[in-house]
């Protein structure tokens, strides 16, 4: 039994230890380093963990671990990495796959003459299946082309690209791959192709003839060969002879007629003279007009006619400290950047402060054990905390705070004070009011709760002390509730203050950033908090998504909140627990 | 707290607080049960109630359209229909047609319970337009009377400019809009001579077009004719009636009309008639019609005529009385605007010149300083030259010296022509510091023989030297000073220009201020009687609409003029104008909506039977279309385009208007006179309400299946969560190792990092995922569990946190029995953490449930959206203002998670007070 259990043992843990493996080498491949270094941590601690004695706890915390290095750590990793580089629109690709793309990019010579084509189908009961085969025409030649085999397909299964080889037929007769193809004409009429046969190791087809644009006998199977062949397969094919001609379908007659076509880019070796150092260079070269592509800031350009430079191909490079020197110097990147870091603060700062006063008022309020249905109005008040947040903030964006048909508005303002109409979300000012007075009715019952807690830990006692020495209702507040209160709240608080610094939805969703700065080239807006910001830059950018600044200012979050939340900790004793 | 015995203020306080913190919870309740759209509605609260917005969410009802469109998908097999076998698509057709029957079954039921209401709502009508034209008529004499009385007092008091006016007036009406019957009572009192002429006109028309009905009967009676041709010669007649007694009817009018249009026509039928004196007897005809339209012509003409030199006498009068004053202070006003504008340009330009002119002397101050820089070293040159003065006789014999002295003293004269030239224009010479260099340049001059003795010392050639060198500053700046001055003496002469335009101007003004104010008062007195006088027109006006109202027509015109002129018309003026009885205009309204439903309801009732007769025949063929297409055929279904089409126009047709009708007879519900039929009109809002949901096209929403995914990701979420965190905080809590400290202070630092921007990296982590596992990969419901399970620290922490409070003894003692370390950990720990896993479960529930940001990103095909992406994405779709669907979703939505947090307050307020609370 334990002999069993032990080979068991050691054959997953082989296991393990081999997916591991593997998976980091094909992530290496793919580029993707990051995550390949948490595999292999993650290896380590596996090992770790089952092999060593002192490892035996890290078997507890394996899975947690493991999670946390792939979905925690890797990110972190990977924002480091991006905050020192451009990756973002135009320079979304590494150096190496913008180089093959360039390679693949073809231009078809509209002006040669053109070859006509006719598909031949195989069918099965007399319905269309996806075997299929063209037979080519152009100066009275024949040739024989094979369904393309698709070689590249996008994220949502589109073609990219297709590749088939194509042969010229002699006396009706071809032999092109592992196949024999024999032409079939008509009696009657020579022209006519009615179907051509296949001989090969996997047997004997026979495709007939399906479509034509010039016999218009085919129409009805048109629609069939536009949605079901041409797209699936055609479209992007390369069809390649032995002599390595290119033909492809091109702009000029569309899904009519195949052209000739070349490469546009080509590579070539030049002998450059770096600082006293020879050395040779490879350069793209632009066939048709045998210029060398120039290659600088991440970018490769070609160089027009009249000397002018337009980005053929830009890939993700290293920029160095360049993102965060722009945070500071750039003033069309640093001004929104302040503005938004200030606001980032006050918004906190507003947000816990008013969200403490309410709950703290209305906890003092609550706090009588003599008060009938407290249990009541306590279940009562909690409710702005129960609803999803963002529930909430829909709905008092759309229906409260719009500006023309908005509860607030029209009722308020307007019916019962008759002042014009705020306009809520389109002014500085009043966006963030809106803003605090929704994350105020979202925090307050959080405020109250703790708040209860915490009252009810100071001994009553104390109160009725300073009430016999003569001390007021004010006096006894300012002098025994809030310092006591503050003592235990005060994590609570900066915690608080930390949430609400990275509070992405109760701005986002509120006011999308904001009325919109003027004079910013990134949309910053005059809500937004350093988070929302980020998160435009990087997923809503107008003007192309930077991702590279956007970690940077990550980054600079992240040292920040570490720095908040160092306080935090340092007020709750948390580090001695730590210790303990 | 202390002493502390009434609550009264406290539970007040309270009581405000809740409603205003619960109030937006109230307001979705009540916007998602209202029929009418509450974005665009004035009320808070209304009362057309309507759970339609629930059904559709939880049922997802299929309407009409919906319903055409899955029969489209299903008989064109596209999409999941591809699959399927042929009996398994015509039963799902079959199924779709009786879903769709059975809709058209409904509108029908629901079109003939409007009926039946409409039916009550006649009676209703009827009832009450007699009870009120009875009310009326019998008030109608005493009416009259008052009207009389008041007219004829009216026309006494007219004071001869009001008298002018009002004759100008009823002239003016009748020039432009002929002779209408309501002008026609003032007219005979005020003009009856020209009443006279229009009545015997007007006899005279009557007379002619007599004649000619006359010449049609003798026609119809001498020969035989077609039923057509009498009746397209009526008409003829009846359109000659209509044209001559409209205002501008001539004889070229009648041609085009009547004889080109209608007889040219018939002239075919006539001539080749074969009765023999047919085409005389038309052409008689024709020509009697046209000697009759030449004679009405003429008689009107007489009649303009007339009417031209009344209009002549009295408008000339009126511009003398009149006119003559209003124009002039129409003139006076415009000169004066204009005037004011001249001024005001006026000062602008002064203040322009006047900064010039401060220009102009900073710069004069400037060459000053520069000037007297030069000055300086000419003085320094100057006094070494007076020194040597004295000196014995050396002259020089240097050729080129001597040059250079004539040309220094030929420039010292120009130097000084220019000064003389400045000093001629400008007698400031102090002003423009020139005195000292003149004087100093003198100087030089008159010393010029006496130096050209001297010229062997070097000490005075250095002297001139330097003298010379402050030549060139001395031209530029004497030319600067020049331009200077001259521009000063410019800008002066402007200033002094515009003060004399401006004193014209303002004299101007004084003048037309002047004559303004002394026509004030008849302007007053003029305008204030030509309102009197419009007044007293619209009232003469009324008058004779009063006349008529003796059927319910007739009354509802006077009433409708009544409500025109008492707007326009202050309370003083009004006479003996009352409102009108409202029932009037209430009922009115009724009767439009009863008439438009009848046309709406034809035109639905039409749709209707086209449909489902389109449906039948659909229905039969359905079979053969189902097994052409499998076949590869791609034949069109003619029948599914016919009911599009039929659907496309009825939704066009009566879709809007029927919504009209519905929301016309809520408004009518509201009002208190139709108290008795209440019940009525809201049932008509209702009925159409439900009728129109099987028409309407409704969007297309998932909102259960967003909930479902919702909850499902969450549950999953938090079971994997509890599991992974509760196996990781147990050995932080109960066992040393290395790496334990740091671990833990990492494990929290970690948590810190903003998970939202570690969604680029998490992004292309799913995208790899997708690639080796498709259910773990973008837009799948496996993927973002995934990503969801890194918010492990904090739980972590809380785990620890309990596990820490729970003894050690139990599990060494377990140890010491024989347990491993793994069953203390899973026999007696976790049992015993049942509350803080309760906690961890349902904070991480919440905030799966709650997580947006991720969500969307990885989340991209509606199907697979959660809760919280779907609902952004609804509410700021086309759909944003479709404010019922979004709160009842939201409702829906946010009740569960209400019940939850509210069950497990007691637990969740515990658990995180246990952690914050030391002590």
């Amino acid at each position: 039994m334990l002999f069993i259990r032990k080979t068991l043992f050691w054959i997953l843990l082989i296991l393990a230890n081999a997916f591991l493996l593997w998976s980091s080498i094909i992530l290496f491949n793919a580029s993707m380093e990051g995550l390949a270094i948490s595999l292999v941590i993650l290896l380590f601690i596996v090992d770790f963990a089952f092999l060593h004695p002192k490892g035996y706890p890290y078997r507890y915390a394996l899975p947690a671990l493991g999670l946390l290095l792939v979905l925690t750590v890797f990110p972190i990793y990977f924002t480091l990495k991006t905050a020192f580089t451009n990756y973002g629109t135009g320079h979304l690709l590494t150096r190496q796959q913008v180089i093959e793309s360039l390679l693949k990019e073809y231009v078809t010579d509209e002006s040669a003459e053109p070859y006509d084509y006719r598909v031949f189908m195989r069918l099965e009961n007399l319905n269309p299946t996806d075997d299929f085969l063209l037979v080519l025409e152009r100066s009275n030649v024949l040739y024989i082309a094979e369904k393309p085999f698709v070689t590249q397909r996008d994220s949502k299964g589109n073609v990219i690209s297709a590749y088939s080889s194509f042969t010229p037929v002699k006396n009706d007769q071809a032999l092109l791959g592992d196949r024999t193809y024999t032409l079939i004409r008509s009696k009657q009429d020579p022209e006519r192709i009615l179907s051509v046969n296949a001989m090969g190791p996997k047997g004997t087809y026979s495709y007939a003839f399906f479509f034509s644009f010039e016999d218009a006998a085919t129409l009805p199977n048109q629609k069939y060969f536009i949605s079901e062949i041409f797209t699936a397969y055609l479209e992007k094919a390369d069809f390649v002879d032995s002599e390595e001609k290119v033909l492809r379908f091109g702009t000029r007659f569309g899904f009519r007629k195949l052209l000739e076509s070349r490469k546009k880019y080509g590579l070539d070796t030049i002998t450059v003279d770096q600082n006293g150092k020879v050395s040779q260079k490879v350069v793209f070269v632009n066939n048709l007009t045998n210029r060398t592509l120039e290659e600088s800031d991440g970018n490769f350009y070609d160089i027009n006619r009249d000397g002018s430079r337009t980005i053929v191909g830009g890939y993700s490079s290293f920029v160095g400290l360049n993102n965060i020197l722009e945070m500071f110097t750039d003033s069309r990147l640093s001004t929104p950047f302040m503005k938004i870091f200030g606001w980032t603060l006050t918004w906190a700062a507003l947000s816990v402060f008013f969200t403490f006063t309410v709950g703290l008022a209305l906890a003092l309020l609550l706090n009588n054990p003599r008060l009938r249905s407290r249990a009541l109005y306590r279940t009562l008040l909690i409710i702005p905390w129960a609803i999803p947040s963002f529930i909430s903030v829909l709905v008092w964006r759309h229906g409260f705070f719009n500006e023309t048909y908005g509860f607030i508005n029209k009722f308020i303002v307007s019916g019962l004070m008759g002042f014009e109409p705020i306009r809520w979300l389109n002014n500085d000012f009043w966006a963030k009011v809106s803003c605090l007075i929704v994350n105020t009715w979202l925090g307050f019952p959080y405020m109250m709760t703790v708040s209860l807690g915490a009252l009810q830990s100071i001994p009553y006692t104390f109160y009725e002390a300073a009430s016999i020495d003569g001390a007021g209702r004010g006096l006894r507040f300012r002098k025994i509730t809030l310092p006591l209160l503050m003592t235990s709240i005060a994590p609570l608080l900066v915690g608080s203050f930390a949430f609400n610094f990275n509070n992405f939805v109760g701005i986002y969703l509120l006011t999308n950033g904001g009325p919109e700065m003027p004079n910013s080239i990134t949309n910053a807006g005059s809500t937004d908090i350093l988070i929302s910001y980020t998160y435009k830059l990087a997923f809503e950018g107008s003007r192309g998504q930077n991702f590279g600044y956007a970690s940077a200012i990550t980054l600079f979050i992240f040292l920040l909140v570490i720095a908040i939340s160092s306080v935090n900790f340092k007020l709750s004793g948390t580090f001695e627990e730590v210790n303990r | 707290m202390v002493g502390k015995k009434h609550f009264l203020g406290t539970h007040i306080t309270l009581v405000i607080v809740l409603l205003i913190v619960l109030f937006p919870l109230f307001w979705v309740f009540t916007t998602s049960i209202r029929r009418d759209n509450a974005a665009f509605s004035t009320e808070l609260i209304s009362s057309r109630l309507t759970l339609q917005h629930y059904k559709e969410l939880l049922f997802k009802p299929k309407n009409l359209p919906a319903l055409i469109s899955d029969m489209k998908q299903a008989a064109n097999i596209s999409k999941q229909y591809k699959d399927w076998d042929e009996d398994r698509i015509e039963r799902a057709i079959s199924g779709f047609i009786n879903q769709f029957s059975h809709n058209l079954l409904k509108t029908e039921e629901a079109l003939n319970r409007t009926d039946a209401d409409i039916g009550q709502l006649e009676q209703f009508y009827a009832q009450k337009s007699q009870e009120t034209m009875d009310t009326f008529l019998s008030a109608l004499p005493q009416l009259e009377k008052d009207y009389e009385l008041y007219g004829r007092q009216r026309l006494n008091e007219l004071d001869p400019i009001g008298s002018i006016l009002l004759d100008a007036k009823i002239i003016d009406h009748i020039s432009t809009q002929g002779f209408a019957s309501e002008v026609l009572p003032l007219l005979a009192t005020r003009f009856p001579e020209l009443s006279e002429a229009h009545a015997f006109s007007l006899n005279e028309v009557n007379k002619s077009l007599e004649r000619a009905r006359g010449e049609l009967a003798s026609l119809f009676s001498s020969a035989k004719l077609t039923e057509e041709t009498r009746l397209s010669l009526s008409n003829s007649i009846d359109a000659f009636e209509t044209i001559a007694r409209a205002p501008g009817f001539s004889y070229t009018k009648w041609l085009r009309e009547i004889s080109i249009k209608l007889y040219n026509p018939l002239n075919g039928t006539f001539s080749s008639s074969t009765e023999g004196e047919l085409p005389q007897r038309w052409e008689a005809f024709k020509e009697a019609q046209k000697s009759i339209a030449r004679e009405i012509e003429s008689d009107l003409k007489t009649l303009d005529q007339t009417l031209k030199t009344v209009a002549e006498t009295v408008n000339e009068k009126k511009a003398r009385e009149v006119d003559y004053y209003l124009n002039a202070w129409q003139t006076h006003a415009e000169e004066l605007a204009e005037l004011q504008k001249t001024l005001k340009q006026n000062k602008e330009r002064e203040l322009s010149t006047r900064i010039e002119q401060e220009a102009l002397d900073n710069d004069l101050a400037l060459l000053r300083s520069q000037l007297s820089v030069q000055m300086t070293l000419q003085e320094k040159a100057l006094g070494i030259i007076e020194t040597y003065l004295a000196q014995p006789d050396k002259t020089s014999t240097d050729k080129l010296l001597l040059e250079r002295w004539n040309t220094f003293y030929q420039e010292t004269g120009n130097l000084l022509e220019s000064i003389q030239q400045i000093e001629m224009s400008d007698g400031e010479l102090v002003k423009s510091g020139l005195l000292p260099v003149k004087e100093s340049l003198s100087k030089i001059r008159d010393h010029q023989d006496r130096l050209r003795q001297l010229s062997g010392y070097s000490a005075i050639d250095d002297a001139i030297q330097v003298y010379q060198n402050t030549f060139p500053v001395l031209k530029t700046a004497l030319e600067d000073i020049r331009q200077t001055i001259e521009s000063q003496s410019k800008a002066g002469s402007v200033l002094v220009d515009i003060a004399f335009e401006s004193d014209v101007i303002e004299k101007a003004i004084a003048y037309r201020n002047e004559e303004i104010g002394a026509l004030s008062t008849k302007i007053a007195f003029l305008q204030n009687r030509i309102l009197e006088s419009n007044r007293d027109f619209d009232f003469f006006f009324l008058q004779s609409t009063l006349k008529n109202a003796r059927d319910w027509k007739g009354i509802s015109l006077f009433s409708q003029r009544s409500v025109q002129y008492l707007s326009l018309y202050p309370q003083e003026l009004r006479g003996p104008v009352n409102t009108p009885d409202q029932s009037i205009d209430h009922l009115n309204q009724l009767r439009t909506l009863i008439d438009s439903f009848g046309d709406q309801k034809e035109s639905v009732y039409a749709t209707t039977g086209l449909l489902e007769a389109d449906v039948k025949a659909f229905e039969e063929r359905s079979p053969l279309y189902i097994s052409l297409r499998k076949k590869g055929s791609q034949i069109k279904i003619l029948e599914l385009e016919e009911i599009e089409t039929h659907y496309t126009q009825a939704a066009a047709d009566f879709s809007s208007s029927l919504n009209r009708t519905g929301r016309r007879s809520s408004d009518l519900s509201k009002i208190d006179f139709f108290l008795p039929v209440k019940g009525a009109l809201r049932n008509i809002d209702k009925s159409i309400f439900e009728l129109m949901q099987y028409w309407d096209k409704k969007p297309e929403q998932f909102f259960m299946l967003w909930l479902l995914n919702s909850m499902i990701i969450a549950i999953v979420t938090s079971f994997i969560t509890v599991a992974v965190c509760s196996f990781g905080a147990y050995p932080y809590s109960r066992m040393r190792f290395p790496g334990r400290k740091n671990g833990l202070l990492l494990l929290v630092l970690l948590q810190m990092f903003p998970s939202i921007m570690s969604m680029v990296a998490l992004y292309s982590l799913l995208r790899f995922t997708g690639m080796l596992f498709p259910f773990l990969g973008l837009d799948t419901q496996g993927g973002i569990i995934f990503i969801y399970l890194g918010a492990l620290p904090f739980n972590m922490w809380l785990l620890k946190g309990y596990f820490d409070t729970i003894p050690n003894e139990i599990e060494e003692s377990a140890l010491i029995d024989g347990a491993t370390r793994f069953q203390t950990f899973y026999k007696i720990v976790l049992p015993l953490s049942t509350p803080i896993l309760a906690v961890v479960f349902i904070l991480c529930f919440m905030s799966t449930f709650n997580e947006f940001v991720l969500a969307r990103i990885m989340l991209q095909s509606p199907q697979n959206y959660t809760f919280a992406v779907g609902l952004q994405s609804f509410s700021n779709g086309p759909y944003q203002m479709e404010w019922g669907l979004f709160t009842a979703a939201a409702l829906i939505g946010a009740i569960p998670m209400v019940v939850v947090f509210l069950f497990m307050q007691k637990y969740l307020v515990g658990g995180l007070t246990s952690g914050a609370v030391k002590g």
